[in-house]
């Protein structure tokens, strides 16, 4: 049996954690340490670890305190990981327990005036189970080491310093937040999802808060109380405009004669929003993801659906496009590897491409139903790249991926198979180099035009001129025609709904295009 | 131990606020909160710089409950061990306890203010009425603290009470809701589904009144030991869940506090400003919301003039933690700040006018801090805004 020991502990504070705190703690940590596979827990394999805890600050403690009506412990017991690879904050469980006790004497919480019973009832403390919950709170996580960046995009932001762990003069190291709902919290996973994409946007986002206040924003001012409860996906859009960021449901469009575009058009939308850095929450059936990281909860109802929200937080770097043969031009393709981030279980879950597209919410007789993407960009990106919609009741109208098949003549259309995405600030633009139809002699030559396309861009269209606009840049091989390789550049800033007035595609969108030609030179074309 | 019986406190209302002869109320100095440290006194002084000789006293981290009431009953709750020390019948001489332990631990070094953080002042239940014990009791541990600070050559003029402007949750209570299952044998099993009381919106000038109400007890009882010199400044706090978290929640508060002149004890209850806060942390609200900035505070006197007391830290895009100054946002994003607090800080006080007097003091927060360069940054760096600031004073004609 493995053992997790604390050292610089302040007195008393290992009594004020939950019960089951510490065997946490060590299964989170093994979690994060151990090499590749391993589908199931053995808690054999958990070696014992040393962690020192020191009180800080939480976000996520000050929301669950208020709703609970007490002012505290409204600090956590936080653990540095090692080499800056990140922290963590636990909840001091047992002793929030105790304090309500000693709040409420009677054992029950206090009931608001105006509230009818007996519809309602008191809420006794012990229901709620309090001091056996999740400690996991807000933290700061590097990816594990089986995912090494030369293989794996991940979605992450400096924020050490935004959460007072860099020191005057120390670097701001950067990490990808996470935090578990636990079970007497006011958040569920849609509010956890809000919360680390938010988190991941500490530039562009106006501000962020603990999960329960997520929850509050979205009740109606008039009302005096409110559901501690999921989000819809309406919600969620409205939570993030709210912070001046900008999310869009977005829906794979499928159709039964070409069942393979849908997949395709799943992972590859999914693939370009992570690899551009852009958080991407997917709604789905937790159920019907791999049980690795499964929690107890779900794994007692396997037949029930189970609507969940997970964050991607990660992808393997590249669509798996590789030369099927010397000559290249030919490419084979394997699936693509995601990470995400689950509430109720682990950061940094593992799953393909093909695990997640089937992980759609759908009863045993329905047809597969992919799960719904909400990307999560800063305000100013508005064109999405699959078919969106604001609203339940609404139609959904095309993305770039449709409007791309109707634009330019069809000499110019990419292959399916053979093309990917990327999201960029004009100002940070894409490692091209890294896409594997750029390695080699091209990395230059492409660098070299890129830059002529951004100037261009900026003084033809009159783009910002501190490169703040964002593009889309499509790369990729034509179905047809002389061309080798294509890119195009798409604005990103565009308005969708400009694309349902033109039945010919759109035109009102830049697109610009670089194509080389088999004799090897290159070529760019404009189109807007 | 000195005992302060109710003769030596006059229980008239000032006329006046009182300055203390050898006080310079121009002169804005550093403070450091006690909150940058969890773990006792001792803990505190470890980690605040030696030239740092103002402290805001924190009340109260739970080891501190266990160092200065022993023998409580409730060595978890701040509220109900400070409430049960002002209700019980010899509570002026646990105050002067109180008080003299904490010039004891904190030697050479003068206590200027409490900070506190007692939201549950809103909430609805009886045990609720406590928090205004406890702040009872803290205002009476400041009399006492001031007539030790008095004895000493450079005395500060004020003593300042920070306390949070209440919740706005109203409690917890839950209904049971079926859910039908695929299990024929059972059709539908009961889950709980949790609901959390609030304070509307929509009725925030009523709600404001009441937070006001309840303020009545402890701004009283601060007339009364302080004749003015203590004050109460309410805080600011961010998000949906507090009450006072906006400029139109000042704005009301403020109204309100003005409203009846023939009430003395709204003469001094002020405000916080607490720049990390207002400058980095109210931004979000809606846009037909006005913005918490120094130009609205200009513009709206009423408030300005309330303001008694100030904290400083940076922040981040949410109340992620007190950072430590300029650690996101540059020096002149502070500056029209630190000319707000020092224009604020040198104006005369004037009652009939409803313009409070200033502490004197900037407190510099960094609650739960990782290390202490973070407090000694802060702590240098407003010393030096403030020098530099009193140098170009001097300077002009």
């Amino acid at each position: 049996m493995s053992t997790l020991s604390f050292t610089d502990l302040p007195t008393g504070a290992e009594t004020e954690l939950g019960h089951k705190a510490k065997a946490e703690i060590q299964r989170f940590l093994w979690h994060l340490a151990r090499g590749a596979g391993g589908d199931t827990w053995d808690d054999t394999a958990i070696p014992d670890y040393d962690i020192g805890l020191r009180y800080a600050p939480s976000v996520i403690l000050r929301g669950e305190l208020q709703v609970c009506g007490v002012s505290a412990p409204r600090f956590a017991l936080r653990f540095e990981l090692n080499d800056k690879r990140g922290f963590v904050n636990l909840r001091r469980l047992k002793l929030l327990e105790d304090v309500l006790f000693d709040r409420y004497p009677d054992g029950s919480f206090p009931f608001p005036s105006g509230v009818v019973e007996p519809e309602f009832k008191k809420v006794p403390i012990n229901l709620l189970n309090i001091a056996n919950d999740d400690s996991i709170a807000d933290s700061i996580l590097s990816a594990p080491s089986r995912y090494p960046k030369r293989a794996f995009h991940h979605v992450t932001a400096k924020l050490a310093n935004d959460f007072g762990e860099a020191c005057p003069g120390e670097e701001n190291y950067e990490g990808t937040p996470y935090v578990r709902t636990p079970v007497f919290g006011v958040g569920l996973c849609a509010q956890a999802c809000c919360f680390v994409s938010t988190l991941l946007h500490p530039t562009s986002a106006s501000h962020v808060c603990g999960l329960g206040e997520i929850t509050a924003l979205l009740a109606d001012p008039n009302t005096h109380e409110f559901e501690i409860a999921g989000l819809s996906q309406e919600q969620i859009l409205q939570y993030f405009e709210s912070v001046n960021l900008h999310a869009t449901w977005q829906l794979v469009k499928q159709n039964p004669y070409q069942p393979l575009n849908a997949a395709h058009h799943f992972e590859e939308c999914l693939h370009a929003y992570v690899a551009s850095n852009i958080p991407v929450i997917l709604c789905l059936d937790i159920n019907r993801l791999p049980r690795i990281n499964m929690s107890p909860s779900f794994l007692e109802q396997p037949e029930e659906l189970a609507h969940h929200a997970v964050t991607v937080i990660g992808c393997s770097r590249w669509l798996h496009l590789w030369p099927a043969n010397s000559e290249g031009g030919h490419y084979s393709r394997s699936e693509s590897v995601f990470l995400f981030h689950d509430s109720s279980s682990m950061p940094f879950s593992e799953a393909t491409a093909g695990q997640l597209a089937g992980a759609g919410m759908r009863t045993v007789q329905e047809h597969p139903n992919y799960p719904h993407l909400i990307p999560v960009t800063p305000a100013e990106v508005k064109m999405p790249l699959l078919n969106w919609k604001r609203r339940e009741e609404e139609s959904d109208q095309g993305g770039l991926i449709e409007a791309s098949v109707h634009a330019f003549d069809k000499h110019c259309r990419l292959q399916l198979r053979n093309r990917e995405f990327l999201l960029a600030q004009l100002k940070s633009l894409p490692r091209l180099r890294l896409l594997p139809f750029f390695t080699g002699d091209n990395t230059q030559p492409v660098s070299d035009r890129l830059d002529e396309l951004v100037e261009g861009a900026r003084h033809n269209l009159h783009w910002d001129q501190d490169g703040n606009h964002w593009v889309w840049f499509e790369v990729g091989m034509p179905r047809t025609g002389s061309w080798l390789t294509v890119i195009k550049m798409w604005d990103a800033e565009a308005e969708p709904a400009l694309l349902s007035d033109d039945e010919h595609g759109p035109r009102e969108i830049l697109c610009s295009m670089l194509a080389k030609d088999p004799d090897g030179s290159w070529r760019w074309h404009w189109n807007h | 131990m000195r005992a302060s019986p109710e003769n030596v406190v006059s229980e008239s209302v000032p006329d006046a606020f009182e300055t203390p002869p050898k006080a310079d109320c121009q002169r804005l100095s550093p403070a450091i909160i006690s909150s940058c440290a969890m773990s006792g006194p001792s803990h505190v002084l470890a980690v605040i710089p030696e030239k740092a000789k103002f402290i805001e006293y924190y009340a109260c981290m739970h080891p501190d409950l266990q160092e200065f009431f022993p023998n409580s009953p409730h060595p978890r709750s701040a509220l109900r061990t400070l409430a049960d020390q002002a209700d019980s019948l010899d509570a002026h001489i646990k105050a002067a306890q109180f008080s003299a332990d904490l010039i004891k631990r904190f030697p050479n070094r003068t206590i200027i203010g409490f900070a506190t953080f007692l939201p549950e002042i809103m909430l609805p239940d009886e045990l609720c009425s406590r928090s205004t014990s406890a702040l009872r009791f803290l205002v009476m541990t400041a009399h006492e603290i001031l007539s030790e600070n008095d004895k000493s050559e450079n005395a500060p003029p004020r003593f300042v009470l920070e306390l949070v402007g209440g919740s706005r949750t109203q409690g917890l209570f839950y209904r049971n809701r079926k859910v039908p299952t695929k299990n024929p044998k059972i059709p539908s099993m009961e889950v709980p589904e949790y609901h959390v009381g609030l304070l509307r919106a929509s009725e925030l000038q009523s709600s404001i009144r009441e937070l006001v109400n309840r303020l009545k007890p402890v701004a009283q009882e601060a007339i009364k030991r302080g004749r003015g010199r203590i004050l109460l400044g309410l805080q600011l706090e961010p998000g949906p869940f507090f009450l006072v978290n906006s400029a139109h929640a000042l704005d009301l508060l403020c109204q309100e506090l003005d409203s009846d002149s023939s009430e003395p004890w709204k003469r001094i209850i002020g405000l916080n400003l607490d720049v990390g806060h207002w400058a980095f942390l109210t931004k979000h609200h809606p846009p037909q919301n006005a913005q918490l900035t120094p130009d609205w505070l200009e513009q709206n006197p009423h408030v300005m003039n309330r303001i008694v007391h100030a904290h400083i830290c940076d922040q981040s895009i949410g109340h992620l933690g007190d950072l430590h100054i300029c650690a996101r946002h540059s020096e002149s994003e502070f500056t029209p700040w630190m000319e707000l607090i020092e224009r604020r800080a040198s104006q005369k006080a004037n009652l009939g006018q409803h313009i409070l007097p200033f502490s004197g003091f900037i407190g510099i927060e960094h609650e739960a801090c990782k290390s202490p360069k973070q407090v000694a940054h802060s702590f240098e760096t407003l010393a030096k805004w403030l020098s530099d600031s009193a140098r170009q004073a001097k300077a002009k004609p």
